[in-house]
């Protein structure tokens, strides 16, 4: 070390010393979410304002986001997002905790169909509001136009041997048990009961065995989609996620399909482990503002809950996501799936 | 610096070898230091109050202490900014050591990699052209197909490889169903059974291989195997290596895969490293595959990417350009560190990356290499050598503290000496001890100091002895006289005896001294003194009080008698002659004695009664001494009243000038006037000169005087002149005082113009002693007067020793035979002789001759006969003022026969 690095090095200690008397670091705020709800940008302007950190982790699957979740007792994050679905297990083992709208003002420049909470499956419990919606998506097919003339019409595309090989399919379990269901003609793709469940399982095998390989994040679909001959993508990412392909350049069409396409709609909840509820009630009403909840849609083609998006058809056969009869089962069997076991092992 | 100090040290030789003589004896000085440094430290303890205290902060903050300070603190900064340059120089050393170290171990551990990826790129290699592979391909899977040893060979290679979780055998058919499988779990490694084996086509490695061609490569992405199934390798960081197999008839039915256990296989590296060294992996995005905090590596693999390029920014140029290898400073941005994760080590590192690529295994592909090590551990090193230097350090401002206190010691300490020495000579002239031996500028400044010390106690000896002593005579002063009387008196007062002072005043010496000079007179003053003291015993004092002044103070005097014995001893010496000038010159000398304890019982007061009784012996006719009575302190007193009263007359004008007129005998008109002074006192007496002229003498008054009756006379004469009459000269007496002064002339020509008289209308008598004194510059003064028509004419000719010879160059018009002459003639005979002879010599010199004091018709006629030209006297007219010879001017010289009884007159 140079003479001059000791001399910095000195400094260094001398201002180490002095800032022991400052007052304690910013308010952290841990914010558990997907790709795109909080960009970088957004998230300085908000530590800025409010003179917080703030340390957001990304997941790419429901499945992930339960278990980030739920770790270390629920203590990691203070706030997360996740569709209506997915919510009520959250609300169910005490994770998610009510919120107090009268720290979110910018509710009220929501969406009527958005502002009548109790209407929407899934937010309220016991007359609490649990979750505030943010934005979402349909969940239909993403087909190659150059592979494929005709827009397909449903889901059970995915399974046609015409494209073996040529499918990128969701690495996500409760999602592709539902799929499964639909395509079967089940009654409730949420609530399998005890004798569907291998039927279902061996269609999923029957799933694998066609596809190219699973993907979780939107990017991981886009690189498959450069690197490989894709005919179909299940679009776990709607809207979104047709957009970053298009952005890239891919020629594809989106489709709903003819036996439901499955759609969320990812609210902000907070949860137990909250360290500072009034800062978690701060993120929830800054991303309402118009500027950011703009910036979403614009940024990832999400539409969002402050400004009309014709994303919704009337005529569009729209299934909401609803929790599904057991998460575990679904994700221990889907493991299983995923890794090759055989059909004659259901 | 070194020339500098060679130099001084010449010099100061040079001055030993100068002033080595003087040298004190040496070892003396330190002693002396000691003893004066605790005599300070014990007055400050004595004397508590804060003067005291001042100075000996002062003492404290000495030039010594100042210097010893100075140089300790200089001496303690260079040490301790050569240590801390040494220090830290060595620590930049290690540093720089420590680094190139790391990349070199980074760079040996990159390609231990490469070697080890290579051989298992063999191994799988090896084991896709078994024949047996193929064989076992070719065939549609059963449960009970043989594995043709394939289990026994990957085995075998799993034993041998520790890194290897797994090696897979799977065909193309049935979506990449597994045919042969041999996994490592915990209890060893377990070949799998046909119904455990999955469909692995849905894979990367599995489809990405089969589009290779034989032979070829597949290198898979490093993450967490998520394979149910795996066993040991479930959840683990996994590499997997594979190659395709091809089919009898060339195409790929199938592929060989082996799962690498990254952490095993790292750890297998890394056992060579230090134990501080920490490991550091990732892939060509910069996701930390191994991070020494493990919550930091895989981030991707739980929904949060943490990248090397955000935890250490300066890593971040490996990724955006091609730099291969790096070395840096680790400053985590703790940012990014998940809240959750356990703190990594703090404090910063030195690190070094290195890109390892893959090579024909995978172009375009690499992971990056690091590894750190706390710059704690590297300065672990340099604490010793730090250590190491501060002992040095320490002991070496300790060395240099001592030694600029030994240093300032050694020239403080002659200073203190020095300023001691001269302290202590300006209080008592004493010399205190100085450091002259020393060799160096302090010995010769001290040599200097001492020879001043020497010079000045010289010096004041001599100022001493100047003070108390007469310069002429070097007998005591007036000042030494009184020291001794004062001892002397103390003396006889103790042992009861008696002291005698005569007061001896020589009684010509004016005289000579206004004729033949203050040269002749000051050898005449020398010769007396020496004559005195010889006729002294050696206890007894002369002294000489100034002029012609001496005294004698005997001691252990028994009587009177004895006194007069010695007081006849001296004044018989004075009456001798002294020869000198070619000639006897007779001093003579009026003495005064006073006795202690009779006549006083101080040394002034004796001194004063002395005074007084040689004044008795002047007035008596001098040449003899008297005893001092108690009326002569009455008349020393009225002579001191006297001279008061003349300062005071001469102040408000009161000497005027009386005039006698001179006649012409063969007229018996006036052709003349004698201005003689008289003395207006303010009681209204008029005062004779015989009552002042003695003590305006003596006081030097009588120039005064002179002057003013001069000034009186001129302007009367100008008067008498204005108004159309015809006074003649009148005549004014010259003392021998104001003829001694070189700006006589200018002083008469000043009176002369400013009364506006005639030169021609003056005569001045001098008298005629005055011609004794053959001194250029005296005859020079009355050329000078002569010249500007002024008469000169001798006063009381016939008492001197005139040679006559000589009177026949002085400047002179005129004598004036001595009334002593004149008042005896015509009935003595002597008298009638001399008086004949002057006019006869008046004559024969061409020049003219006045008789004073003539009171009788007989003088008159005695006169007249011997063809004198001019008399004056009472015959005619005493000396009148000015009025009268205005009336005699104007009507001629009455015929008063009364004058002449007047006797007191002139």
């Amino acid at each position: 070390m140079s003479a001059k690095g000791v001399f910095l090095s000195l400094l260094f200690a001398l201002t180490m010393i002095a800032s022991c008397s400052e007052p304690p670091p910013a308010q952290t705020l841990r914010i558990l979410t997907w790709p795109g709800y909080a960009d970088e940008d957004l998230v300085r302007t908000f530590e800025k304002r409010y003179n917080a950190h703030v340390e957001v982790t990304f997941i790419n699957t429901d499945d992930e986001l339960w278990a980030r979740a739920n770790q270390n007792n629920g203590q990691d994050f203070d706030l997360l997002a996740a569709n209506t679905a997915e919510l009520q297990r959250y609300v169910g083992n005490g994770i998610s905790v009510p919120i107090d709208l009268n720290q979110i003002p910018n509710t009220k420049t929501q969406l009527p169909r958005f502002r009548n909470l109790e209407s929407i499956p899934g937010i309220a419990r016991d007359g609490k509001i649990f979750a505030i919606p943010y934005t979402y998506s349909t969940m239909g097919l993403i087909y190659n136009k150059q592979i494929l003339q005709e827009p397909p019409n449903t889901m059970a595309a995915m399974w046609d041997s015409n494209f073996q090989g040529k499918v990128l399919a969701y690495d996500g379990s409760s999602h592709n048990f539902t799929i499964a269901a639909l395509i079967m003609g089940l009654e409730d793709p949420f609530n399998l009961s005890s004798e569907q469940w291998p039927d279902v399982g061996r269609k999923l095998v029957e799933l694998r065995r066609n596809v190219l390989t699973f993907y979780s994040a939107p990017e991981e679909a886009l690189e498959l989609f450069k690197s490989n001959d894709i005919a179909l993508i299940f679009g776990n990412y709607g809207a979104q996620q047709v957009k970053q392909l298009r952005d890239a350049g891919a020629d594809v069409g989106y489709v709903t399909v003819d036996e439901g396409t499955l759609a969320w709609l990812d609210c902000w909840t907070i949860t137990k482990g909250a360290k500072d509820l009034k800062l978690a009630h701060k993120w929830i009403n800054y991303t309402l503002e118009k500027s950011v909840s703009e910036a979403l849609s614009h940024r990832q083609g999400l539409p969002n809950t402050v400004t009309p998006s014709n994303i919704i058809d009337d005529t569009d056969k729209i299934i909401w996501l609803e929790p599904v009869e057991d998460f575990e089962k679904r994700s221990v069997l889907w493991q299983k799936i995923r890794s090759g076991d055989r059909l004659d092992s259901f | 610096m070194k020339v500098s100090i060679a130099t001084n040290t010449l010099s100061s030789n040079q001055g030993i070898g100068d002033e080595g003589v003087r040298s004190s004896p040496a070892g003396s000085a330190p002693e002396q230091e000691g003893k004066e440094a605790t005599s300070t430290f014990e007055s400050v303890l004595d004397n508590p109050n804060t003067a005291s205290l001042k100075k000996a902060t002062q003492r404290k903050l000495g030039i010594g202490l100042k210097l010893g300070l100075l140089l300790s603190m200089f001496a303690v900064m260079a040490s301790g900014i050569t240590g801390y340059y040494t220090f830290a120089q060595s620590r930049s050393m290690l540093v720089d050591a420590a680094e190139t170290e790391l990349l070199t171990s980074t760079q040996v551990l990159g390609r231990r990699l490469s070697i080890i990826l290579a051989g298992i790129a063999n191994d799988v290699q090896f084991l896709a052209q078994l024949p047996a592979a193929k064989r076992l391909l070719s065939e549609p899977s059963t449960p009970f197909q043989q594995q043709d040893h394939l289990d026994q060979i990957f085995t075998n290679m799993l034993e041998l490889h520790p890194e290897y979780f797994q090696i897979r055998l799977i065909g193309n058919t049935e979506f990449g169903r597994e045919r042969v499988r041999v996994d490592r779990d915990s209890t060893g490694l377990k070949v799998i059974s046909y119904d455990q084996m999955q469909e692995k086509a849905q894979y990367p490695y599995v489809y990405e291989t089969l589009r290779l061609q034989p032979g070829e490569i597949y290198l898979s992405p490093i993450n967490i195997n998520h394979e149910i199934g795996a066993h040991q390798g479930l959840d683990k960081p996994t590499l997997r290596i594979a190659s395709p197999i091809a089919s009898v008839d060339g195409k790929v039915s199938g592929l060989i895969v082996i799962n690498i256990d990254l952490e095993g296989l790292f750890k297998l590296l890394q056992a060579d490293l230090p134990e501080n060294m920490l490991l550091y992996l990732t892939n060509q995005e910069g996701d930390f595959l191994i991070h020494p905090d493990r919550e930091l590596a895989f981030g991707f693999d739980r929904g949060r990417r943490i990248l090397i390029q955000n935890v250490f920014p300066t890593t971040s140029v490996m990724f955006k350009h091609g730099t291969d290898n790096l070395v840096t400073n680790l400053s985590e941005d703790i940012t990014q560190r998940p809240l959750t994760s356990a703190p990594a080590a703090q404090g910063d590192k030195a690190a070094a990356f290195a890109k390892m690529p893959f090579g024909h295994l995978a172009p375009n592909r690499f992971l990056v290499l690091g590894l750190a090590i706390p710059l704690e551990s590297i300065f672990d090193r340099t604490q010793q050598l730090g250590r190491n230097i501060l002992h040095i350090l320490v002991g070496f401002s300790l060395l240099a503290v001592v030694v600029a206190m030994i240093t300032s010691r050694a020239i403080s300490s002659p200073l203190n000496l020095m300023v001691n020495a001269v302290k202590q000579f300006s209080k008592d002239q004493e010399m205190g001890q100085l450091p002259t031996q020393k060799n160096d500028e302090i010995g010769v400044l001290a040599r200097a100091f001492s020879d001043m010390q020497r010079l000045l106690r010289s010096h004041l000896a001599d100022l001493h002895h100047v003070a108390q002593h007469d310069n002429l005579t070097d007998l005591p002063n007036r000042m030494l006289l009184f020291d001794r009387m004062g001892h002397a008196i103390a003396k006889a007062q103790r042992n009861s005896t008696q002291l005698a002072l005569i007061f001896i005043d020589l009684d010509r010496f004016k005289d000579i001294n206004d004729s033949l000079g203050h040269v002749v007179g000051d050898r005449v003053i020398k010769s007396v003194a020496l004559n005195l003291a010889g006729l002294l015993r050696a206890e007894d004092t002369i002294a000489r009080l100034g002029g012609d002044e001496f005294v004698v103070m005997m001691e252990s005097v028994h009587s009177a008698q004895q006194v007069a014995n010695i007081a006849q001893k001296l004044l018989t010496q004075l009456q001798q002659p002294i020869y000198m000038e070619s000639r006897d010159l007779y001093v003579g000398a009026s003495m005064g004695i006073s006795l202690y304890p009779q006549d006083g019982e101080d040394a002034e007061t004796l001194l004063r009664k002395a005074d007084a009784a040689m004044y008795r012996s002047k007035d008596e006719g001098r040449n003899m001494f008297h005893f001092y009575t108690e009326d002569m302190t009455a008349r020393a007193l009225a002579r001191v009243h006297l001279e008061s009263e003349i300062r005071q007359a001469l102040e408000y004008g009161g000497f005027v000038p009386y005039y006698q007129p001179q006649i012409d005998l063969k007229t018996g008109k006036m052709i003349g006037i004698e201005a003689l002074a008289r003395w207006h006192h303010t009681d209204g007496r008029l005062i004779m000169p015989a009552e002042f002229i003695d003590l305006a003498e003596d006081t030097g008054l009588i120039e005064l005087i002179g002057t003013q009756i001069l000034e009186s006379a001129c302007r009367q004469m100008k008067e008498w002149y204005d108004a159309g009459f015809n006074p003649g000269r009148v005549a004014v007496n010259l003392s021998g005082k104001q003829l001694r002064r070189h700006d006589l002339p200018a002083k008469i020509f000043s009176i002369l113009e400013k009364v506006h008289c005639d030169p021609l209308w003056l005569e001045l008598e001098v008298i005629e002693s005055f011609f004794m004194d053959r001194a250029e510059g005296a005859i020079a003064i009355l050329e000078e007067l002569r010249a500007s028509g002024i008469e000169l004419a001798i006063d009381d000719f016939g008492t001197g020793y005139s040679s006559l010879s000589y009177l026949k160059h002085l400047p002179i018009a005129k004598l004036k035979i001595d009334r002593s002459f004149i008042s005896n003639v015509p009935q003595d005979d002597d008298d009638n002789a001399i008086t004949r002879a002057i006019i006869a010599l008046a004559k024969s010199l061409e020049l003219r001759v006045i008789a004073e004091g003539v009171e009788t018709t007989q003088q008159r006629s005695f006169l007249i006969a011997e063809d004198c030209d001019e008399v004056q006297g009472f015959y005619y007219s005493k000396a009148v003022r000015a009025e009268e010879i205005h009336k005699i001017l104007v009507h001629g010289l009455p015929k008063n026969e009364s004058a002449r009884e007047d006797v007191t007159g002139n």
